[in-house]
């Protein structure tokens, strides 16, 4: 984390297709050092609320 | 009892085809029966309407076709109800068998000698199974009425317009294509709905109380099927399958709480294998005592007391899985760590992009992939989301090691063949990040797990094959290799 510069968020669905926030059922978080190299990948499932 | 499901799906292929070249042959008479008719009523090489309504050959065309595709309905029902009568039987003694060799479990072993549970199958069984209220026969019946009046209906329209004989060709097959999609779907629809049928009617026979609910899966599956999957039901609450059409889930016995894993997704087996190593590794922070199991010179951890009631994944499932990786994926990762905890980040992920009760799922990075608490999710859900996250994780890993400095996807040739293959990045994710490095990953996931996804990008396939070799692109896509310019 310590070499991480810049972090890029994307949100998707079950088809991994890229959506709003709101409809996301996975999250897709990139950290890129300051050359733009993915350094981590770190994915979460979102759970239905309610 | 895998293997006799997987038996049943190739029964389940057979069936369809049978009745889809079944209606292919229909398709073909009606397509005489309109060359006749049409050789009498055409003018120029086209449909005249003058010529139609001459000697009453419309109203001959439609009955034509009514006669015929009721034959078609009439045959259809009457042989399904047959064969699904059959496949009563056959399941079902199948079923007995099987249960009779099951020693020791406590089930009414002598009520599996006395024959069928149901005896007029096709009265009791076959016409009494209902998919969204409808029985086979009322499906196929009301079905094949809409097909005919449709049939009809392209067909008047051809002639009407005055189109060429070729176009009402093409109408026909528009319609054959789905017709024969909706066939396929009802015969595999009121198979699945029959041995399932047959399977309850074995346990209650065999005094068998409860069921697990058992999804397939694979790339296919519903987030439905999935969330009931391993759920145990009393025989009589159980969710009536098919769920869905072309559902491929099925009921095991559930004999009891003693003898068999419980309903919330334990897993079954986590006795320490032999050649696996103890040792102390720091997790989350703290130094705990690791089983370590060496896989292909990738070290799979997971703390000795790992909560399971956290961590869904089951270790050996994930030596399974990662046994079936190609080598070239799997000899740069390190290490693939099961953690009970949250991933430290968690926190600051949740408040730099306000996302409540951020949970990772999984990280990777710097050779190592590591799956955090997923208790939150079910089993099921955990373990159809490991394979999607190791091939991707492990291409990136393969995307560094491919080139002696900076990573094989930002090269010339990765470059080339997204720019040849002219429809842009493999993936939404990759796009959208506008980065070849997620492509090369989504590539390489997608050839492993679902490589239909591949089939408009020659180019990637043919460096793909350059790097796993031939035999790992799917015969379906083979031919892709070569590309257009690579």
């Amino acid at each position: 984390m310590a070499k991480t510069k810049e972090t890029e968020i994307y949100y998707l669905d079950d088809d991994d297709e890229i959506v709003e926030k709101s409809k996301a059922t996975k999250v897709n978080i990139r950290e890129l050092d300051g050359d733009g190299n993915l350094i981590n990948e770190t994915f979460m499932l979102l759970t239905k609320k309610g | 009892m895998l293997s006799h499901k997987v038996e049943n799906r190739l029964a389940e292929e057979q069936f369809a085809n049978k009745y889809a070249k079944k209606l292919q042959r229909t398709h073909k008479r009606v397509q005489k029966e309109i060359d006749t008719i049409f050789a009498k009523a055409q003018k120029n090489g086209k449909w005249s309407r003058k010529e139609i309504y001459k000697y009453n050959r419309a109203k001959k065309l439609k009955s034509t076709i009514r006669e015929q595709l009721g034959k078609y309905k009439g045959n259809f029902a009457k042989e399904f109800r047959d064969d699904l009568a059959n496949l009563y039987k056959n399941e079902t003694r199948w079923m007995q068998n099987f249960l009779k060799k099951q020693k020791g479990l406590g089930i009414a072993y002598e009520n599996l000698n006395t024959g069928l549970p149901v005896q007029a199958v096709k009265s009791e069984v076959v016409d009494n199974i209902m998919i969204k209220g409808k029985t086979m026969t009322e499906y196929v019946g009301k079905y094949g009425d809409d097909v005919a009046f449709k049939v009809e209906q392209e067909v008047m329209d051809s002639i009407m317009l005055g189109e060429h004989p070729s176009k009402t060709t093409a109408r026909l097959n528009k319609l054959a294509n789905k017709m024969q999609n909706r066939v396929d779907m009802t015969v595999r629809s009121w198979t699945n709905a029959v041995w399932n049928k047959s399977n309850l009617d074995v346990y209650e026979q065999a005094h068998i109380k409860k069921v697990r609910y058992l999804a397939t899966f694979d790339e296919k599956t519903c987030s439905e099927c999935a969330e009931l999957h391993n759920n145990v039901y009393k025989i009589g609450d159980e969710p009536s399958l098919p769920l869905h059409p072309y559902c491929r889930c099925a009921y095991a016995p559930y004999i009891s709480e003693e003898l068999t894993p419980s309903a919330n997704d334990m897993p079954v087996e986590r006795t320490k294998k032999a050649g696996d190593k103890i040792e102390k590794r720091n997790i989350l922070g703290e130094s705990r005592d690791c089983k370590i199991r060496n896989v292909k010179n990738t070290e799979l951890i997971q703390p000795v007391d790992l909560d399971y009631s956290k961590q869904k994944i089951e270790f050996d499932e994930l030596e399974n899985l990662y046994k079936e990786m190609p080598e070239k994926l799997t000899e740069n990762v390190d290490s693939i760590v099961l953690f009970d905890g949250r991933n430290p980040w968690d926190d600051y992920w949740e408040k730099e992009y306000g996302i409540e009760n951020f949970k990772s799922f999984a990280t990777a990075g710097d050779g190592q992939i590591s799956f955090y608490s997923n208790g939150n999710i079910t089993g099921a859900k955990a373990q159809a989301h490991i394979n999607p996250t190791l091939y991707h994780e492990a291409g990136h890993e393969l995307d560094k090691a491919l080139v002696a400095k900076g990573r094989f996807s930002t090269s010339y040739k990765w470059k080339k063949a997204i720019k040849y293959d002219d429809i842009g990045y493999c993936s939404q994710y990759s796009m959208q990040a506008e980065s070849n490095i997620e492509d090369f990953a989504d590539a390489v996931k997608f050839l492993f797990t679902d490589p239909d996804k591949l089939k408009y990008l020659p180019n990637r396939i043919t460096a793909l094959a350059d790097i796993f070799g031939r035999e790992a692109i799917p015969q379906n896509l083979r031919k892709f290799i070569g590309g257009s310019v690579l």
